[in-house]
Order: structure tokens, then sequence, then C-alpha cells
């Protein structure tokens, strides 16, 4: 299996805006912990196809029927499912691999340019600032929220 | 093919849906599967779906199924 070095964990990127806030309720049982979910995407709203999309062109699966972040969510609690996970992983390395070139190229470190990328790249779990060096990347994302 | 409903017990994501699933008998493919959730049936692929099994328990519910037109799909719980 391809290896899988995500940079934020589903709960930091609850907590940092997502999905528009509405994906999980707080007290959903996916959840080990009661998590901070924003109620608004940190970079831009309305970043995310909606569901039916996502069913037609076959990225949902009967084990995870809410997506990739579902998928993201169980495998960090440690659910292993492999040839699942090794689909699920490799999505994942090639929308990063794609977008985040595309934001290092043309982003100029202007958090209002690639703004809808930037939150694709956030709901992948993914560095959305792959254009501004930091030596503690997460923890400058965290500070965007503060 | 094969019915089979999942009875993996998901001690690390314990609130993963258990499905029913019909399965290539070597349980590689996927074919379709009840939703354990809202007890609708769907189809996923003539041809079969790459499907994972590894680390899940499963209870043959049926054998020898020659197609997906074979089973009843507006009952399926009547046997599962």
């Amino acid at each position: 299996m391809q290896a899988f070095t995500p940079l934020l964990s589903p709960y930091d990127m609850l907590e940092l805006g997502v999905f528009d806030g509405s994906y999980f309720e707080p007290n959903d049982p996916d959840f080990d912990r009661t998590p901070v979910i924003a109620e608004a995407n940190l970079f831009m709203p309305g970043a995310s196809q909606p569901m039916s999309v996502w069913l037609e062109n076959g990225w949902i699966t009967p084990e995870d029927p809410r997506g990739w972040f579902q998928w993201y969510l169980r495998y960090y609690h440690g659910r292993r499912i492999p040839d699942l996970d090794a689909w699920q992983i490799k999505r994942q390395r090639s929308f990063v691999a794609r977008h985040s070139a595309q934001v290092r190229k043309n982003g100029n470190g202007d958090l209002n340019l690639r703004r809808k990328q930037r939150q694709s790249l956030l709901h992948w779990a993914a560095d959305p600032i792959p254009d501004i060096d930091t030596d503690n990347k997460t923890q400058a994302i965290k500070d965007m929220i503060r | 093919m094969i019915v089979a409903k999942e009875i993996t017990e998901w001690d690390k994501a314990p609130s993963t849906p258990n499905h029913t699933y019909l399965l290539s008998d070597k349980k590689a493919k996927v074919y379709a599967y009840w939703n354990v959730l809202d007890g609708s049936f769907h189809v996923m692929s003539d041809k079969g779906a790459n499907f994972s099994a590894s680390r899940r328990r499963f209870d043959i519910i049926e054998r020898n199924v020659q197609s997906i037109d074979e089973i009843n799909t507006k009952d399926p719980f009547s046997k599962r």
C-alpha cells in the first residue's frame, strides 16, 4: 500500500472548517470524542460537489455511505479494510498531487487566490497552503481561525 | 454468486454498517447489496465491483445465485 501521510486529522479538519459545517453532527456515532465543528468553511463556502455527483461517479461505497471523509474518520480510528483503504488512499494521493501542485505554482502565498482548491485540499486532509513556507504547517493553518 | 450477511464486529469503528451483499463465490467482487440502514437494494455493477473481504466475517445465506435478477430484491429481508 502506498504511504498515506495526511497533514490533518479528521478532528482538525472539522475544527478548521470543512463541508460547510453540515457534514456531521457532534454526537454522530462515528466520533470517539466530541469534535469541535466550525460552522463555515475556512477558505470558501460551497466548495463541495453534491452527494448526487459523488454517487454518480462511484465515489461512495456501501461501507462508508458518506464518502471519503467518513472512510478517513474510521481509518483514523483504526479500522482496516485493505483493498478499500488502498483505493481511498490512492484517490487522496491523486487529488492532492494534482491540486497541491497547482496551488503551489499559482497561489503566490495569497490566501485570496485559489480559494476553492485550498478548501478542497482541506477536505482531503492535505496541506491547503503548499505555497507558503513555514516551520509548523499545522499550527500555521490553525492560527488562521484564531 | 453468494448472498452474504456481514457479521463483522467493527471494534475500531462500530458504526460501520453490516449490509447484506451479493458477492462472487470468493468474495472478491460485489454485484449488489441490501442496505441495512434503510432496507434499500442497490446494484453496484453487473460485472462486479472490487470488494475487500479481508478481516471481515460473513454468514452465507444463499449459494449458487446465477444472476442479480434471480434474487428477490423487493423483499430482501424475508430470508435475510
